[in-house]
């Protein structure tokens, strides 16, 4: 076998050179069953391109020409192009750059509760008790319940005469203006929109939990180490890539936040809430200022494109070590 | 085929389509034939879809035949999305209801078309129609308004009775209305337990028609005539301003909860948790107290229209009317269904089932609607609202006012520092 191996491979630059003297390059000869294997798989791939290019490349295109128009849709003019001058509003507006900090605020407010919370959760149902597959069904309700309706459950929980305030009242403390003071109102939501993403974290970590070898557990324990230094310097290691992941996923995610923050408080008390998709909303929708929005949205598609580059790099990188 | 002609294929694909989404060609309306009327009706109210599919369609399609109307309600926080996209896409509907505000912006880019000569034909003419002043943009009919809205002060005569104060002769001037709301106010210690008088103040919008009605009765308005300047922040506005803050501010403030939701909130309003005595509160909002807490509902009346220094007014009118698509096919088609639904009759069925005060004057006299005890004080002072300018940017102006007016209700911010604040802003909108 190996010899016959070595036979071929010896005649190999002889055909080349054949090849060659014929006039037809060695890369461009494809066997019949390659080239029906080829075009099979652009058949395949092809509706899957397709609907991708409809439902994405073409709507951003047209979403960044916009961004370099001046378009009221309601008039009848059509956009009007005015190259970057849409991107330096944006850029010179003071409005903007607050909304910015509080979508960066909200979304990092709500991992530094979610990430520890949603890895203690995982911890604990990774273990063994009675009830445990019910209790992971209950903790990862809230993730599968639309983000609408659990805004409008927080709104009434949050209300003057809601479920906080009657507890609060019960153990003899004052009532608290939840979404309508400036200093509560964006940590209220922050708590609101972490109950509502620790299920989902929860199960990538217990997914993630499940993939360490017992056997490292094990060792530690021999080698006497207790639960806390097993934790501390065996599991988390193993958890950096799936944290990792957690985190930028999540930060992706939450710099998109919306429906949430429209149903709890439009943006409000103040401004104190306005994230930049309500600023985004706000122009298109209700002033139909669709070119400046379109801008704005770009301006954040951006940002949130960095994070997902750096996602890439950092799960490469830490992948590979 | 070879990989350049499927690039080439592809990227044909991808240009045809940019190029079709970026086209602004005329495409004919969905289900736009000869016999199709398209009808957008605002919100989504299960009463009003309920007597619209089910008795005002069917009898219109009666009247008509060979007519068939197709009614889709659009939840309002859609509407304006849905409007203007339908507009750049040229698939917006025959007939779409909207608020009186959207007039000036729709009637400025050419999408709806003027009604006046068909208003001057109506059978009866127009004098019976109430509201019609608030859909004129620039001296032109484009909205047909089925019903209006006001504010009010409405108030519990069981606390006014505990507070030595007659139930039958309400508060009807600023002085009295203070000096009402002080004697009504509970406090323990220094925190106020429950409001002499509450105004809206659910968000800026809010605050902005409360100051709205205090406004127009200090003789103030937003715009000045020709709408190329704001006047919010004369004298008179700051004054109204002040009077509006000053319930919630200072050592004698009669008021807290600043944004604090009580708009439709029913048996949740503060009117009812006995957290208030007075409250400036829409008919809207009353009905809901009528039919989630009818028991606390009996003590609660309605007092006429406040009279400031210079007028009795308050904020209110026209409420959401009905507009025809410049573009439609069917326009006398159109025109015919917004003069059924302004019959008498067909006003009448819809106001019972929506709420609101029926666009008609002479409706007021109906004896079932005027036994309506969350409607008749409403009805009674129509003439006395007044509504936001019809101006193509007031959403944007409305916002930059919104934003001060809101400072200067939760920050120590001076009434007239935050109006001159909102003007400035509002000078850039106007210029812009």
């Amino acid at each position: 076998m190996n010899d016959r191996n070595d036979q071929k491979r010896a005649a190999e630059p002889a055909r080349r050179d054949e090849r060659r003297a014929a006039g037809r390059p060695s890369a461009r000869r494809v066997s019949p069953v390659r080239r029906g294997q080829r075009r099979a798989g652009w058949m395949l791939v092809t509706p899957a391109v397709l609907v991708l290019l409809i439902v994405a490349a073409v709507p951003i295109g047209y979403g960044f020409y916009l961004s370099l128009t001046s378009y009221n849709p309601v008039e009848t003019t059509g956009p009007q192009f005015h190259g970057f001058d849409g991107y330096r509003a944006v850029l010179g507006s003071a409005e903007f750059w607050r909304a910015l900090l509080t979508t960066i605020v909200y979304a990092v407010g709500v991992l530094v509760l979610t990430i520890p919370a949603s890895l203690g959760l995982a911890m604990l149902v990774n273990g063994r008790f009675p009830g445990v597959t019910l209790f992971r069904g209950v903790m990862y309700l809230p993730r599968v319940v639309p983000l609408i309706a659990v805004s409008m459950i927080w709104l009434w929980l949050y209300s003057r005469d809601g479920f906080f305030n009657y507890a609060l009242d019960l153990v003899g403390l004052p009532p608290v203006d939840f979404l309508n003071t400036e200093e509560t109102a964006l940590g209220s939501l922050i708590v609101m929109r972490a109950w509502k993403a620790l299920g989902g974290s929860m199960i990538i970590f217990l997914a993630g939990l499940q993939t360490i070898p017992k056997e490292l557990l094990e060792s530690a324990a021999v080698d006497g180490a207790g639960r806390w230094h097993s934790f501390r310097h065996v599991t988390l290691p193993l958890l950096a890539p799936i944290t990792l992941y957690v985190v930028v996923m999540d930060l992706i995610y939450l710099a998109q936040s919306f429906s949430e923050i429209y149903v709890l408080t439009s943006g409000g008390p103040l401004g104190s809430t306005t994230v930049v998709n309500m600023l985004v909303y706000r122009e298109a929708f209700q002033n139909f200022q669709l070119g400046h929005a379109s801008s704005m949205a770009f301006v954040l598609f951006c940002l949130i494109f960095a994070l997902a580059y750096v996602n890439v790099r950092l799960l490469t990188r830490t992948g590979k070590s | 085929m070879r990989r350049r002609q499927w690039s080439a294929l592809c990227a044909g694909a991808v240009l045809s389509l940019a190029l079709s989404a970026c086209g602004n060609g005329a495409i004919p309306s969905a289900g736009n034939d000869a016999s199709t009327l398209r009808v957008w009706f605002p919100g989504n109210l299960s009463s009003e879809i309920a007597l619209v599919n089910d008795e005002l369609v069917p009898a219109f399609e009666a009247k008509h035949p060979g007519v068939d109307v197709q009614v889709e309600f659009v939840d309002w926080g859609n509407l304006s999305t849905r409007l203007s996209t339908a507009f750049a896409g040229n698939t917006a509907p025959d007939v779409f209801g909207h608020g009186n505000a959207a007039a000036a912006g729709f009637a400025k880019a050419g999408r709806v078309a003027p009604l006046d000569e068909r208003v001057a034909g109506l059978p009866g003419g127009a004098a019976d129609l109430t509201f019609l002043a608030d859909g004129k943009v620039d001296g032109k009919q484009y909205v047909m308004p089925l019903r209006g809205f006001g504010y009010l002060i409405a108030y519990r005569t069981d606390l006014m009775t505990a507070a030595g104060l007659d139930p039958a002769k309400p508060p009807t001037t600023w002085d009295e209305l203070r000096s009402a709301a002080q004697k009504l106010t509970v406090r323990d210690g220094g925190k106020i337990t429950r409001s002499g008088l509450l105004l809206a103040t659910d968000n800026p919008t809010s605050m902005t028609q409360s100051f709205a009605s205090f406004l127009y009765q200090a003789g103030g308005a937003f715009l000045g005539p020709d709408g190329a300047a704001v006047t919010w922040n004369s004298p008179e506005a700051a004054s109204a301003l002040s009077f509006a803050t000053g319930l919630y501010q200072g050592g004698d403030a009669v008021a807290t909860g600043v944004g604090e939701k009580t708009t439709n909130t029913g048996a949740q309003h503060p009117l009812v948790t006995g957290r208030a005595a007075m409250a400036l509160i829409d008919d809207a909002t009353l009905k809901t107290i009528y039919e989630q807490a009818p028991e606390v509902a009996k003590n609660i009346a309605v007092a006429p229209a406040t009279t400031g220094p210079k007028a009795a007014a308050s904020f209110g009118g026209a409420g959401n009317g009905m507009f025809v698509s410049a573009g439609s096919k069917q326009q006398d088609r159109a025109w015919e269904f917004i003069s059924f639904l302004l019959e008498a009759e067909n006003l009448k069925k819809y106001t019972m089932a929506v709420g609101g005060i029926p666009a008609r004057g002479s409706l007021a006299k109906d004896p079932e609607l005027a036994a309506l005890p969350y409607l008749a004080p409403y009805m009674t002072s129509a003439a006395a609202f007044r509504g936001n300018p019809v101006h193509p940017k007031w959403t944007q102006l409305r916002d930059a006012l919104g934003a001060s007016v809101e400072k200067a209700f939760r920050t120590p911010l001076a009434p007239q520092a935050a109006l001159d604040e909102a003007a400035a802003a509002a000078e850039k909108v106007l210029k812009g």
